[in-house]
């Protein structure tokens, strides 16, 4: 029997009071790949990554990671089992340090009663502090290491909140927009980040909407429109895609002409 | 030292200890209205056992402590299902409540008060509060005391990080109950004399405003708050008729200039990087 998928979504549906957002949705994601999940605004996807999450319970249909059913497990068990996100709307503790936020990520490889107990912050050097020191220099953001992140530009927050869903070490990452917002710099660095983090052995799940960035990063694509997939493949045969050409139809229209303006 | 210098730092002592247990729910989001509560079991528990089992002090500062604790962590679960100003009126409706029972509690003499046999030493009551605050200093210095400003900022975001958010709110409570019990015990065996209205929801929100005025993002917060609340109405004392009137005004204005307390991190961080610049 060849190895189970790192994460299979199979056949879920999501109702939210009655309204169908996701419709008897299946896909896989192997280890080691970079999947794109792309669709119109409203298509669902941060629905998917919720549901991954357990944010919300399925209202049918089940998510498998490695073979393991956690359909029913508590959204609280899940980053235990491999998987950890980032926030379409950043999520950080606003008063608190770029170090403080990051220090969250690192609760599930710190979570013993003597870890929660330790005063490191009386400590000279923490090994804790210095892991999130050390994330942001890669990062290339050492020198936002102290700042409250209220105090700091968009783009960095962004990447704040993604550098925290990495340090729980997850097998699967899942990233929501990550590129949204961020200044054609700050997304090539974005990219390199990502590549890095890849190459660490992280397999990516990637909700966005700049197709150029989906292009450059990912490997697969699946793309979702009103909760039911309509196209699997790589960039070049999905964006031949008819159901995929509909769908983006009026989007694209609207983005060439944006673009000329 | 004089007798009244005296009876300042004690009230302060113990102001400062309660204002640490309305710092440490807060700390994680909490109203918590029933402060007063728990230090009236903190207080009348060891009040009780020194009388009765002629326990040393500290052995009823302890009893009455971990009282407290045991009340506050028994209600926790069904308490903490709410949040917000729900929670705040169920743990104002608490405090009602427990005072209530000692109003009724024959054993501790009811309505008719409880004499205290066994009276504090200045120098107790200033060592139980150092190593309160050194406890509290201690432990928000560790990742307990970040989860607690997480489970306050996110719920959901930390528990999708593993942080098991209903432990964290059950033992920022519970942790808030039993240093009210220790500062009910304190009380106790300085003031020699209980009385279930001492322990009423003016003082409750006393505590909560040690904690708001003085700032919740840090330790010294509260205790700067609690400082401030004991001694402006004492240096008010001039003016009989009007240092209520001056304390409401200073309160309103503190709140209207800086809304997240006297004491925040952004100061603390400001103040020491201007140290290090210069050193
Ligand atoms: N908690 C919720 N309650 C009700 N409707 C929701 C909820 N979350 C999402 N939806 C709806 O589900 C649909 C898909 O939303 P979402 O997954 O955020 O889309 P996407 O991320 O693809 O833009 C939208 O119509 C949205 O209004
Ligand atoms: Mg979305």
């Amino acid at each position: 029997m060849s190895k189970p998928a790192l994460l299979e979504f199979a056949e879920v549906s999501k109702l939210f009071g009655g309204l169908a957002v996701i419709t008897q949705l299946s896909f896989k994601v192997d280890a080691g790949e970079r999947l794109a999940l792309i669709g119109p605004n409203g298509a669902g996807k941060s629905t998917v990554f919720n549901l991954i999450s357990g944010v919300y319970p399925l209202s049918a249909g089940r998510i498998l990671i490695e073979g393991k059913d956690i359909t029913q497990m508590a959204s609280r068990r899940r980053i235990y089992h491999g998987v950890s996100r980032s926030f379409q709307n950043i999520r950080l503790m606003e008063h608190q340090t770029a170090i403080e936020n990051i220090m969250l990520g690192q609760h599930p490889t710190a979570s013993s009663l003597s870890d929660l107990l330790t005063p490191y912050r009386l400590q000279r050097r923490s090994p804790w502090v210095e892991e999130a020191k050390e994330a942001l220099a890669r990062a290339k953001l050492a020198q936002y290491a102290e700042r409250p992140v209220n105090t700091l530009p968009y783009g960095v927050r962004k990447r704040i909140d993604l550098l925290r869903a990495v340090m729980a070490r997850p097998k699967l990452l899942l990233l929501d927009e990550p590129a949204a917002g961020l200044n054609p710099v700050e997304t090539e660095e974005l990219h390199e980040q990502l590549m890095a983090i890849h190459d660490s052995g992280i397999t990516l799940l990637v909700v966005e909407h700049d197709m150029h960035f989906v292009d450059r990063l990912c490997t697969r694509v699946v793309v979702i429109n009103f909760g039911e997939k309509i196209a699997e493949g790589t960039m070049d045969e999905v964006r031949r895609d008819a159901k995929v050409r509909e769908a983006y139809l009026g989007a694209e229209v609207a983005t060439e002409a944006s673009d000329a303006s | 030292m004089s007798g009244y210098a005296e009876a300042i730092l004690l009230m302060l002592a113990i102001n400062v200890v309660v204002a640490q247990a309305g710092y440490l729910p807060l700390a994680a989001g909490q109203l918590n209205l029933g402060v007063a509560g728990f230090m009236a079991i903190g207080a009348y528990v060891s009040a009780f056992v020194t009388n009765t089992y002629d326990l040393p002090i500290v052995l009823g500062i302890v009893s009455g402590a971990f009282a407290a604790w045991l009340v506050a962590v028994l209600l926790a679960v069904p308490l903490l299902r709410a949040s917000g100003i729900y929670l705040a009126l169920a743990t104002f409706a608490l405090g009602q409540v427990i005072q209530a029972v000692f109003l009724n509690l024959e054993v501790v003499g009811a309505a008719a008060g409880y004499a205290v046999k066994k009276h504090a030493s200045f120098s107790l009551i200033m060592t139980t509060t150092a190593t309160v605050l050194a406890l509290v200093f201690l432990l928000s210095r560790t990742r307990f005391a970040l989860y607690l400003t997480a489970v306050k900022n996110d719920p959901v975001v930390s528990d999708l990080f593993g942080i098991n958010v209903r432990m964290i709110k059950v033992q920022a409570f519970s942790l808030g109950a039993l240093i009210a019990g220790v500062g009910g015990a304190l009380y106790a065996h300085q003031y020699s004399y209980l009385e279930p209205q001492n322990f009423n929801i003016l003082l409750s929100v006393y505590i909560v405003l040690y904690v708001l005025l003085g700032g919740t993002q840090t330790v010294l917060g509260p205790i700067l708050g609690a400082f401030f609340f004991t001694l402006l109405p004492e240096l008010l004392r001039g003016s009989e008729q009007w240092r209520y009137v001056v304390f409401a005004l200073f309160i309103i204005a503190l709140m209207a200039l800086r809304p997240q307390g006297l004491i925040t991190t952004e100061l603390l961080r400001r103040l020491t990087l201007r140290r290090e610049s210069k050193g």
